[in-house]
């Protein structure tokens, strides 16, 4: 079995909203942040799974992006699974997402391969023309098997 | 048999406004009742995705793009549901924009920067997208596919 060495945890910051506070317009918590992936070293690759079914959250998707952000600079040449199995909707801020994590993969020459993504996700992908650019595989084995190189 | 959603009547039709906060509960609330009322109305899974992806976008663009991420800001929106179809205005209080200006995401010097894909994935997914003058009123149209001519 492997092993799940769990999820990052930036120190993070909280805002809260004028709206509840009085006589000080800004306030700043600190406060451990929730984690909304999965991470799973194999010793292929490290997989990250998501926690939620609907990325679609902006503090979600940002707490992801830090998160898989710190997993790609955590490692000298990043091989990374991310699957979508159990996610039902998808906004374009998360695909913005991925994308910035594609980018920061490939400056350090690494691998990232997106797999499990059912149909009606697939089509945002495809219409979007993101299926060009990220490297998708139909399942956990497929993209595995696709990952070349060094491990 | 279910009850009807608020504004929603007995024959296949709902209407219904919300003003709302950037606050995650309010959206999920409005996304939560929106979706009640598809189902309500005998819309599938296919319109439930495709309304619910819209609506994001919309929303999203609303708070961060027209009101700027002020939290004292609104965005409204005012949702009509009938056999035809879904029609879905989102207006924000901001100064609105050229939909013109936004580059192609899909274009090659596009592709790999990580914005701009929001009103792309709404054209593709409703039948109509307008931006009303002067740009923070959206007005989109889900044309019902099982709707009799």
């Amino acid at each position: 079995m492997t092993p799940i060495i769990g999820s990052l945890r930036a120190p993070d910051v909280t805002f809260v909203p004028p709206q509840r506070m009085t006589g000080v317009h800004f306030i700043y918590m600190a406060q451990p942040q929730q984690s909304f992936i999965r991470i799973v070293k194999d010793p292929e690759c490290t997989l990250v799974e998501f926690t939620e079914k609907h990325i679609i959250d902006e503090v979600v998707i940002r707490q992801i992006g830090n998160e898989l952000t710190k997993l790609v600079d955590d490692s000298p040449r990043p091989r990374i699974v991310v699957t979508f199995k159990g996610v039902e909707h998808l906004s374009s801020a998360a695909l913005g997402t991925l994308l910035t994590v594609m980018n920061r993969v490939k400056a350090k020459d690494g691998q990232l391969r997106l797999c499990d993504i059912n149909a009606q996700i697939l089509q945002i992908f495809q219409i979007t023309k993101l299926n060009k650019i990220l490297r998708i595989e139909k399942d956990l084995a497929s993209a595995k098997a696709s990952l070349g190189g060094n491990k | 048999m279910a009850h009807p959603a608020p504004g929603q009547s007995h024959d296949g039709r709902f209407e219904r406004s919300w003003v709302l906060l950037e606050q995650r509960d309010s959206i999920e609330g409005l996304q939560s009742d929106v979706n009640d009322a598809l189902a309500g109305c005998g819309y599938g899974e296919a319109a439930s995705f495709a309304i619910r992806l819209a609506l994001e976008e919309a929303l999203v663009n609303g708070f961060r793009h027209g009101n700027k991420g002020n939290p004292s800001k609104h965005v409204i929106v005012e949702c009509k549901i009938d056999p035809q179809g879904v029609e879905l205005v989102v207006i924000d209080e901001g100064e609105g924009f050229d939909p013109g200006s936004v580059p192609d995401p899909t274009a090659d010097e596009n592709i790999d920067i990580p914005s701009g894909r929001g009103i792309m994935l709404m054209r593709a997914y409703m039948s109509s997208v307008e931006y009303l003058h002067p740009g923070n009123r959206l007005r989109i149209f889900y044309s019902n596919p099982n709707a009799a001519s």
